[in-house]
């Protein structure tokens, strides 16, 4: 069920206070992440909360085109420039009120491949912004770099899934890697990596731990808590897409759950679903968000539950 | 079973017969008779008709899983019961209009109707579209469309309502509703309340901070402060300064209810 956003006080609104930082991503491409990505930042913005668009995909970015809008800088600037680098200048107004937005990359091979220090800071810029939500968009895949961003926003971020096998089983993928990705930079040692890299399951993974006779038995359960403790700190949200009923929607993501359950000791949360609807492929065509062209299709409305869901009435 | 006392004591009483005797009406209004009790006693069109062995083809690897996507997506919504005197451990979900009068030890989602009658106890947290408890639910209640709270319903702790939300019980959380709270003259709050429109009779009961502004307009209205430079204020401080402000925030509310009504509120409301 929904942990539901504080209720929102003045005080959280005040200048200087941390947005909120949504991470969507899920593994397969096509899946709908962009489309949830800028169709809920918008409908969010038209509830007057302050919103920021980020377009993460390092490689291939379309945000742009669903959202119908061009950035002037884009975020090779951010990367690029040197000494303190700052996200404000980059940052573009909308046609929408309360909503700006950030544009992806060029794809350029420099720019794809940002070191470790380029996406702290990057982080680090996104929760200066003057804003109440800022919703970032990744792209497909279990690279390091959308794992990394994944993880640096520390937040629960959005799995997009359809129900399909295959994209329930990338989706499963990304988490896994994440969370491996987690333990190994919290950890920092090539044995653990190694280790990690053997066993395609966290109990397997802990099972051949507390095998391990180099360590003294005393570290070896340590060690076992902590990495179960990094497990629970990861809680993402499951927003099951192109699903055609809601039973079906509960089923993958309750297939999703129980994976996650079984071999990663994470308890996911089921958001909600967005329904299979064909005004979608309009909407993108006409470089328009449904949620505006499309303002009483049942896939708006499936969007505004998601929304109230994370908090944002 | 007929009893010899009754008149017609020599009645059949063997379930074959009970079977020809429900069968006896041939013409077109018995068939279509048939065809509908068919459907209401067991919920199954003939279009349920599954084979798991012909699905899965011989396949090993083909787990119920597989088989449950495969027929999600055909499934129609059939109405889903749960009487009082029925306990269900674990979560339960309906794509459809459901009723609830038993006992849930787990989630809930129900994807349509949902009426949670005056002798349901619900322990985890319910999800529904549009929703009327008269019962008890302890978890979180999320209703994306209307949710109507009767006399005797009890709901124990914070509820996001999309559109419109009427109270006539209890409320023992945080309110959040995306339109309308209704307090009925029967109502009582507890927790903190932010919604778009508020309406409260007379006689109903609040207690907890009210926030109707929408976020971007309460930014403005922020009073007017430069931007720390980068790296003056850490996140530590500023998580300081708001647990402080949350802190202030709930002594407000502790003050505001009477000790009085919040003992009585305490206790469970009789069903």
């Amino acid at each position: 069920m929904a942990t539901l956003k504080e209720q929102p006080s003045d005080a959280q609104f005040a200048p200087g206070v941390e947005p909120d930082l949504l991470v969507i991503g899920g593994g397969k491409g096509g899946v709908g992440k962009t489309c949830l990505a800028v169709n809920l930042a918008v409908h969010v913005a038209q509830k007057g909360w302050r919103t920021v668009l980020v377009d993460a995909d390092l490689s291939c970015s379309n945000v742009e085109t669903v959202l119908g809008v061009e950035g002037v800088q884009r975020l090779d600037d951010f990367f690029l420039s040197k000494g303190r680098k700052s996200l404000e200048p980059i940052l573009c107004d909308t046609h929408f009120e309360n909503l700006r937005f950030v544009p992806g990359t060029t794809g350029l091979l420099d720019v794809a491949n940002p070191r470790y220090q380029q996406k702290q800071a990057f982080i680090r810029e996104l929760r200066q912004l003057q804003a109440d939500l800022v919703i970032i968009d990744l792209d497909a895949g279990a690279h390091l770099n959308t794992l990394d961003i994944f993880l640096l926003a520390e937040t629960n971020g959005i799995l997009v899934l359809t129900p399909e096998k295959t994209s329930i089983d990338n989706a499963f993928k990304f988490l896994r890697a994440a969370l491996y990705r987690r333990i190994e930079r919290f950890y920092q040692s090539q044995d653990v990596a190694l280790l990690l890299k053997r066993t395609e399951t966290l109990p397997a993974f802990l099972a051949c731990l507390s095998k391990a006779e180099a360590f003294e038995r005393s570290t070896r359960d340590t060690l076992c808590s902590e990495i179960l403790a990094l497990a629970h700190s990861i809680r993402p949200h499951i927003v099951v897409n192109r699903a055609r009923n809601s039973y079906e929607a509960q089923i993958a993501a309750n297939i999703f759950c129980k994976h996650a359950r079984r071999d990663l000791e994470i308890e996911p949360h089921y958001l909600g679903h967005l329904a299979f609807d064909p005004c979608v492929q309009d909407a993108i065509n006409s470089s328009q968000p449904f949620v505006v062209s499309h303002a009483d299709s049942p896939i708006a409305g499936c969007v505004a539950d998601v929304a109230t869901r994370l908090g944002y009435i | 079973m007929a009893k010899e006392s009754e008149p017609g004591g020599n009645a059949p009483d063997t379930y074959d017969a009970l079977r020809d005797a429900t069968q006896e009406s041939s013409g077109l209004f018995g068939r279509m008779n048939r065809k509908f009790q068919d459907a209401l006693q067991t919920g199954r069109a003939d279009n349920r008709q599954y084979d798991a062995r012909a699905e899965a083809a011989d396949n090993p690897r083909v787990t119920s899983d597989d088989l449950a996507l495969r027929r999600a997506r055909h499934t129609k919504p059939r109405k889903m019961v749960i009487p009082d005197g029925v306990l269900i451990e674990g979560s339960l979900t309906s794509g459809s209009e459901s009723e609830v009068a038993g006992r849930i030890d787990g989630d809930l989602n129900v994807d349509g109707d949902l009426l949670i009658a005056p002798t349901a106890l619900i322990s985890g947290n319910v999800r529904t579209v549009r929703c009327r408890v008269e019962g008890l639910v302890d978890g979180k209640l999320e209703c994306s469309d209307t949710l109507d709270l009767g006399q005797a319903g009890r709901l124990n702790n914070a509820v996001t309502v999309g559109k419109r939300f009427t109270v006539a019980g209890q409320v023992f959380g945080n309110i959040t509703c995306g339109g309308e709270l209704r307090l009925l003259a029967s109502a009582k709050v507890t927790g903190d309340v932010h919604c778009k429109k508020l309406i409260i009779e007379e006689g109903a009961a609040l207690n907890g901070i009210c926030t109707m502004r929408a976020p971007a307009q309460r930014a403005n209205q922020a009073p007017a402060q430069s931007k720390p430079a980068p790296g003056a204020a850490s996140p530590s401080r500023q998580q300081q300064q708001q647990q402080a402000q949350q802190q202030a925030q709930q002594q407000e509310l502790l003050d505001g209810a009477t000790p009085n009504a919040a003992s009585k509120e305490e206790t469970p409301a009789k069903p």
